[in-house]
């Protein structure tokens, strides 16, 4: 209770405080738009307990996205970025058994973003949450051949996953990065950008058990951006 | 902004976002070992509810049914969990947790409705020790109205020889007595009926000895000798007698397959589970049956009647199941029990699924000190799946094209075997047609 108390009074007071500084800020009302694409790594975690053979390993993926930019003041902004997320990692049972998942899911982070440096190259730090939708997936089996008991296994088999695995996708996000600008109304930007999900990837029971499987992302990501598309207010 | 301003508006943000991260991930110890680790000790203090626990979760991770088996599992922990509960709460108040009629009733509820018809489950009532009870989804048998007991040994044979004697079957028939790997005398018949009917019967394909006088390699001996004395080009047809047969080793399913068909063929796959979840499957492995250079190929003119019974099961009935997949197959007799899932035995730390607990309970009647937990369940540890329709036929067994059910009172006093008898009218009579 005394942790919800102090996350709405912590939430609150970063709310009115942003609004605060906009109203005075002769450089606030600036919306940039870009792409941004790059590299994901995918690191489950999951308590497997004494299920010791019971391997999750981490995977590469991709992600790709649309950052749209609300400047509040210079150092100060509100970033949202809708976007693509390939996400894939392994699993692995004893000697007998291994897996890659691939995941497909539509994530949008909203953060506040905090610059600082000059004014060609500026350097920033992200914080916030996304939230989102498991989009598609599938998953690439291998059983192995155990003599006796699992005679001639076949190789791969690919099991595509159904709707009743879609699930619901959130939690934290924070970032940091080098956005250069060669020009007032284009930058590039490089991120590297850390995900910690807050809901379980793997259908939970409803029985009080938990089997839960979080997902923690990180992603190092290319961008361009264009400014001053809708310059909102003027100096 | 000032500094002073900065550094707050930086903490308050530090501040929110770790509160919200230690809040919302959940990664307790859930997933709790079902097999044997904790003492005996610790079980009683686990109590009911406790035992109820490990068994749900045992079966919820490890049962391989959950992709067809219609059962609210949910449902069972929430409606008997309060049960066991309270029957803890009566032991803290100096009480008997539960009856013995009770606990049975209790346990049966829970344990009837899975579709596993390999699954014992044997366990004993926490606070009192003493009686183990035994639970068997299988029992279900008991309920159907063909339902009947195995016949012997002796009632078999009798009842084969009484027919030749009296000339009610035109017959030469051998037989070879084998060990089984359970220490019984398991059998085998062989023979020619009418002249032109090969005939086979096998008691159990649980035929394993690891001496060098093995028993299996006797059986298949004998199963050769019959192939080479009897398949001839009089041939009219060949019958394979599976009744009785509660099944064995799966090398027999090659071994038989091999001498009757012309390429290799995958009459059903196999699926283990792979993860925790109750839909979690790893890649389903193909039971392949390959031909062996002097193969017959049966056909419906000279078919292959694979006789089985209700008392079927694994191997029994997995064997006509792959003749099925064969050209002249013809099933007589009844539907079998429907206990197709495989077993394998102490293997839960590689397969996490199948049998977990004290294996001993089960052949036990009396829970002793030295057992090492108060319960043992022994399930399939993979599902056989219908190669062409994804069919899992488990709990419904293999369907006969002819049902015949048994006369009971002759076969039972040694004097007839009416299941036999129509097996051998139906190739008569296919041959009088031609």
């Amino acid at each position: 209770m005394v942790k919800r108390i102090l996350i709405i009074l912590g939430t609150v007071f970063l709310v009115s405080e942003v609004f605060a500084q906009s109203r005075n800020d002769a450089a606030a009302g600036v919306l940039s738009l870009g792409v941004n694409a790059g590299w994901l790594y995918d690191t489950p975690v999951v308590n497997t307990q004494y299920a010791y053979n019971r391997v999750y390993s981490p995977g590469s993926g991709a992600v790709l996205g649309v950052p749209v930019q609300y400047d509040f003041k210079d150092w100060f902004a509100l970033f949202a970025e809708p976007g693509i997320q390939y996400r894939n990692s392994r699993y692995r049972l004893a000697h007998w058994y291994s897996e890659t998942r691939h995941n497909l899911y539509l994530d949008i982070p909203v953060m506040a973003s905090f610059s600082f440096g000059g004014k060609s190259v500026r350097g920033f730090v992200n914080a916030g949450g996304y939230a989102g939708a498991w989009l598609a997936g599938w998953q690439d089996k291998h059983t192995d051949e155990i003599t006796g008991v699992l005679e001639s296994a076949e190789g791969t088999f690919r099991k595509e996953m159904t709707g009743e695995d879609c699930r619901f996708d959130a939690g934290l996000v924070a970032g940091a990065g080098l956005r250069l600008f060669s020009d007032k109304n284009i930058s590039c930007v490089l991120e590297y950008r850390f995900y910690y999900g807050l809901t379980s990837s793997r259908t939970m029971h409803s029985s009080g058990f938990s089997y839960a499987a979080y997902d923690n992302l990180q992603t190092v990501t290319l961008g361009i951006r264009f400014n001053n598309l809708f310059k909102t207010k003027s100096k | 902004m000032n500094m002073k301003r900065s550094a707050c508006f930086g903490a308050v943000i530090i501040t929110v976002v770790a509160l919200l991260s230690s809040s919302c991930r959940k990664l307790e110890h859930d997933i709790t070992n079902p097999d044997c680790t904790e003492s005996i000790l610790q079980f009683v203090d686990n109590g009911y509810a406790g035992q109820f626990k490990k068994i749900w979760q045992g079966i919820d991770v490890g049962y391989v049914f959950w992709n067809w088996d219609t059962t609210d599992w949910d449902a069972v922990y929430t409606t008997y969990l309060p049960v066991f509960e309270s029957a803890d709460a009566r032991v803290c108040n100096g009480q008997v947790g539960m009856s013995e009629e009770e606990y049975e009733t209790t346990w049966k509820s829970i344990l009837s409705p899975l579709m596993d018809n390999h699954m014992n489950v044997s366990l004993t009532r926490p606070d009192i020790g003493g009686k183990i009870f035994h639970f068997a989804p299988s029992k279900r048998r008991l309920q159907r109205s063909d339902y009947h007991r195995r016949f012997t040994k002796k009632e078999h044979l009798s009842s084969l020889y009484s027919m030749i004697d009296d000339h009610r079957l035109d017959a030469v028939m051998d037989t070879v007595t084998v060990k089984t790997s359970q220490g019984n005398d398991g059998y085998l018949v062989n023979g020619i009926i009418n002249g032109n009917i090969a005939y086979l019967y096998i008691s159990s394909f649980m035929i394993y000895t690891p001496d060098s006088s093995s028993a299996d390699t006797i059986a298949r001996s004998f199963v050769l000798n019959w192939l080479g004395n009897t398949f001839n080009e009089n041939l009219a047809g060949a019958i394979l007698d599976t009744r009785n047969n509660t099944g064995g080793l799966g090398h027999w399913q090659q071994f038989l397959g091999q001498f009757f068909c012309e390429e290799e063929f995958i009459p059903y796959y196999k699926m283990v589970k792979s993860d925790v979840g109750r839909y979690d499957y790893a890649a389903p492995v193909n039971q392949v049956i390959k031909p062996n250079a002097g193969h017959r190929l049966m056909s419906d003119d000279c078919p292959l009647v694979c006789l089985f019974d209700l008392n079927s099961a694994s191997n029994g009935e997995e064997i006509p199941w792959m003749f099925s997949y064969l050209p002249g197959y013809v099933g007589i007799g009844e539907r079998t029990l429907g206990a197709m899932g495989g077993l394998v035995d102490n293997q839960y730390s590689t397969f996490y699924s199948g049998s977990f607990g004290d294996q001993s309970l089960g052949s036990k009647d009396t829970f002793t000190s030295s057992d090492k937990c108060s319960y043992s369940c022994s399930m399939s540890t993979f599902a056989h799946v219908d190669s062409k329709t994804g069919i899992c036929p488990e709990g419904t067994g293999m369907i006969p094209q002819i049902e015949v059910l048994l006369d009971t009172t002759a076969m039972f006093s040694g004097n007839g075997d009416n299941q036999l008898l129509e097996a051998v009218k139906y190739i008569k009579n296919l041959k009088n047609r031609q």
